[in-house]
């Protein structure tokens, strides 16, 4: 047990779910092959020695901490994916970090060449979140879902409404 | 809170619908859009009842979307929820400055955010109900 529910091998599995459909079929680049020595982590500690994992502290006292892992993309590398408590339960999930929030004034010499990019790590974002779905990884969809899922059939159940 | 209006600004499709779907089984009347003008737009011409709103967004932020809700009469006692990935708190008081009443981080819980958004309505929410919009 790794981070909550999730074990070293299923954040290695997200990792290489990530740069597939950031970098293609040729997956991780040289430079963020070592992200997949997650996989062989142990502890939590190991995890966050691994270069390009950080811990993202919570500033909520009552919620527990979450994780990025610096993945990237081609053409760029601050994007991250993230490992991110759900609401205020034990679980985790997996996203995505675009790491491209900058405060911009529209007059600016490079404001719409930004917002290309911008836009294009939205639809990649997507692209990889349903990707870990696909997979089998938990997102915030995936969880949505599922209590949608149980709570039909709940209602169901007891014939009646929420 | 049946029938009780809630708009819901987020750029993400699938996850607006999904917690559209979340709030109709706690009998809220819910309505979507995916940027930050529509939002505005919307919540003045339909006068929601409360608003959960994304920080980011593809053309104007959360937090801007809020500051020209609170310029116009219709929208200055709405109730909204803004919602963020960040996990600090940087932005926590440039939200509460624009009028934002309550603050979730993102990811959310389906049960975390109706439960935030009962009280939020419980606290902000004078009006008597509307019918819902569709």
């Amino acid at each position: 047990m790794l981070v909550g529910q999730l074990d070293a091998e299923r954040i290695a599995k997200a990792v290489e779910v990530f740069a597939r459909e950031a970098y293609g079929d040729r997956g991780l680049p040289n430079d963020r092959r070592h992200l997949l020595e997650i996989r062989g982590c142990d502890s939590l500690a190991r995890m966050l020695s691994v270069k390009g994992v950080e811990r993202l502290k919570s500033s909520l006292a009552n919620r527990l901490d979450g994780f990025a892992v610096r993945v990237g993309r081609t053409g760029y590398p601050p994007m991250k994916m993230t490992i991110l408590p759900y609401g205020d339960t034990s679980d985790f999930v997996f996203g995505v970090d675009t790491h491209d929030r900058l405060e911009l004034p529209p007059n600016a010499p490079d404001f719409e060449e930004f917002q290309k990019v911008r836009q294009f790590n939205q639809q990649l974002a997507g692209r990889i979140e349903r990707a870990f779905e696909a997979a089998g990884l938990p997102t915030q969809a995936s969880m949505l879902k599922d209590f949608l899922r149980r709570r039909r059939e709940q209602l169901e159940a007891a014939g009646g409404t929420a | 809170m049946t029938g009780r209006n809630v708009l819901i600004v987020d750029d993400d499709p699938e996850i607006a619908e999904l917690l559209a779907a979340v709030l109709e089984l706690y009998g809220f009347a819910a309505r979507t859009v995916n940027c930050g003008l529509d939002g505005v737009r919307v919540a003045l011409e339909h006068r929601p009842d409360a608003i959960i709103l994304d920080l980011m967004l593809p053309d104007i932020d959360g937090v801007e979307v809020c500051r020209r809700l609170r310029s116009d009469e219709r929208g200055k006692d709405t109730a909204v929820m803004l919602l963020t990935a960040a996990l600090g708190d940087q932005h926590r008081q440039r939200a509460l400055d624009a009028g934002v009443n309550r603050y979730m981080n993102k990811p959310f819980d389906a049960e975390g955010i109706v439960r935030e958004l009962i009280e939020l309505m419980e606290s902000t929410v004078n009006r008597p109900p509307v019918p819902p919009v569709n």
